[in-house]
């Protein structure tokens, strides 16, 4: 990463993913975290959306760990998670492949009503799950949710992602995607 | 028999796909409907990576303590689909359970023992016993807590199922209060390297092998968990002995349930504690808030009704030709003077219902994880006991589809054990 505020955000999910803190990622983290998700919307690896999302964490754990030299079975460290994400998220074809699925399955499993838009309450229940405090939610939607129309698409979802992994710019759509910082 | 692969598909592609390959008189199709209307049941399930190793292992255990399975029972896949994505070692307990709680089942269901009353509550009894007796080596669940607390490999699922055991208790191992000889066979303690390091322990004379069955496998998982999980799977145990001890009554009376109290009864003979099972299989523990809210309670016991409906529409054929009414099929058709279509149609109807109070059960989860001040771990490790719930109804429409358990035309020689009764109809029955 080339700057100290892309670093942060990396070290950010990094740590939240790492839930018990023991300085390491692994396949069990990433599939807790899926559950977590799918649970929250009553969904599951048996529906069309959490099968979707199972799939999809599969995918960017496999390309994580496979840049990486591991079986597929390891743990990444800090330093490893930055090299691997920025890898997955800045090459236009890898994110296509690898991140791109797996974003836009959770963003669908969210629209609940299958409209294409992500509602504030959906919003707020998955920002939960990946640990953004109560209070950056809202903000980090109306930043989102430019146009007002209290819902913020599946694509928009995707692209904001990627920009805050990818943008050192601390006025970025997607930057309180995660919370303060 | 389906082939049921990993790709994801739509709904109505799944369901397309199962119905094509199902064998036509597998008495589960009539539960495809359902793939179309409950959104849980939409997917086809992956299936553990090392089902092949965790099939050799179970077949291996299956034979040391002496219980004889059918190889197309396949207790073995059906914890594969329900356990998919966590270790090995899980799966392989999850599929132990089964095998013991199938055959454990067996025993009420078809065979005399089931119209004794005496005869199921004296089995129950030695169970229970068994569970109070046996030691909990010191600080077991302490350490196991504390490693899924950590969130260390052990919540993955690791080899613990190879490495802890208790010594069953030499006043446990002496009793052999069992009315009927065990059968002979000898004990084979071979197992795959890392998956089951250790063997079975030496079957006591005169015990039966469900009963050393469930020896080896409450040695097993009782350690890992608190003393109040201990006690909730005891009172599953109980609640289940009670709910058979009626329907063995119902047998001898004539007397078929009504629509109103059937579900409860089948709550429990299903086995209320197969339920709590999926935490010491995954390696966690609900914390005992979360358990005890409305909300998880409905959570279990809508997977334990969905699941336990389901197997009743695929096992009514089987059952009524075998004179047992204790199937929603059955109780609804007399009720409601149905056709069996209809009465199959409408318990469809309530497994959908109930299908969606668990999805609205699931779906409270993250505002009780706050309320409960539950940490991250315990979150995560809540939510993959969640998911295995809500994962179970497609994972046992898949396995009844595929097992051929209940299949009329070769039941004789597909359920557990042989035509002869573990228990014996030594007590009154009527």
């Amino acid at each position: 990463m080339s700057t100290e505020l892309l670093k942060r955000k990396l070290d950010h999910a990094f740590e939240h993913l790492d839930a018990n803190g023991n300085g390491r990622v692994e396949r069990e983290d990433l599939l807790g975290l899926g559950a977590l998700i799918m649970v929250g919307f009553g969904e599951s690896p048996t529906s069309a959306a959490g099968s979707k999302l199972v799939h999809g964490f599969e995918s960017i754990w496999r390309a994580l760990s496979a840049d990486l030299g591991g079986d597929g079975e390891g743990a990444i460290s800090p330093e490893e998670f930055r090299t691997g994400m920025s890898s997955v998220l800045s090459e236009d074809e890898r994110f296509d492949t690898v991140f791109r699925p797996a974003a836009e399955a959770v963003a669908e499993l969210c629209d609940t009503d299958g409209d294409g838009l992500v509602e504030p309450a959906e919003f707020r229940l998955l920002l939960s799950a990946f640990g953004t405090p109560h209070d950056d939610v809202d903000t980090a939607f109306d930043r989102l949710d430019r146009d007002r129309d209290r819902g913020v698409s599946v694509s928009e979802l995707v692209e904001a992602t990627r920009a805050y992994y990818t943008s050192a710019d601390p006025g970025s759509t997607g930057d309180r995607l995660r919370g303060s910082l | 028999m389906p082939v049921i692969d990993t790709t994801t598909r739509t709904t109505g592609e799944a369901e397309t796909r199962l119905s094509r390959e199902r064998t036509p008189s597998v008495a589960a199709a009539l539960l495809l409907p359902l793939v179309d209307r409950i959104p849980v049941m939409a997917a086809p399930c992956r299936m553990h990576a090392s089902i092949d190793r965790i099939t050799v292992s179970l077949a291996e255990w299956t034979r040391e303590v002496g219980l004889e399975t059918p190889a197309p029972a396949r207790f073995d896949r059906m914890a594969g689909r329900a356990f998919a994505g966590f270790g090995t070692d899980s799966t392989l307990l999850f599929a132990k359970w089964l095998t013991w709680l199938f055959h454990f089942d067996d025993e009420w269901d078809e065979k005399p023992a089931g119209r004794a009353a005496g005869i199921v509550e004296a089995a129950f009894a030695r169970l229970a016993r068994h569970t109070a007796e046996t030691a909990v080596p010191c600080g077991g669940a302490v350490q196991e807590t504390q490693d899924a607390r950590a969130g260390g490999r052990t919540g993955a699922g690791t080899a613990r199922t190879a490495t802890v055991r208790p010594k069953p208790p030499a006043s446990v191992q002496a009793r052999g209060s069992s009315p009927l000889q065990a059968r002979n066979r000898p004990l084979q303690p071979k197992g795959l390297p890392g998956l089951q390091a250790r063997a079975a322990a030496p079957r006591p004379e005169g015990v039966l092998p469900v009963e050393v069955a469930f020896r080896d496998l409450w040695g097993v998982t009782a350690p890992r968990m608190s003393p109040r999980w201990r006690e909730r799977f005891t009172r599953g145990l109980a609640a289940q002995g009670v709910a058979c001890r009626t329907e063995a009554e119902n047998r001898c009376a004539g007397r078929v349930p009504s629509v109103a109290e059937y579900p409860a009864l089948r709550r429990g003979t299903a086995g209320p504690y197969l339920f709590d099972l999926v935490e010491p299989c995954l390696g966690v523990e609900v914390p005992a808030e979360l358990r005890e809210s409305p909300a998880w309670r409905t959570l279990v016991d809508a997977c334990n009704d969905v699941t336990a409906w389901c197997n009743d529409v695929a096992s009514h054929h089987k059952e009524r030709a075998n004179g047992d009414v204790h199937n929603y099929v059955t109780v609804a058709a007399h009720a409601f003077g149905l056709s069996d279509t209809e009465a199959v149609g409408w318990v469809n109807d309530r497994i959908a219902e109930r299908a969606e109070d668990l999805r609205a059960a699931a779906r409270r989860m993250p505002g009780l994880f706050d309320e409960f001040g539950l940490s991250p771990v315990q979150a995560r490790n809540a939510s993959k006991v969640a998911c295995a719930f809500l994962a179970a109804p497609r994972a046992q429409l898949e396995w009844l589809l595929e097992s051929s358990r209940y299949d009329l035309t070769s039941s004789a020689c597909l359920k557990a054990g042989d035509s002869n009764s573990t228990y014996p109809a030594r007590g009154k029955t009527c």
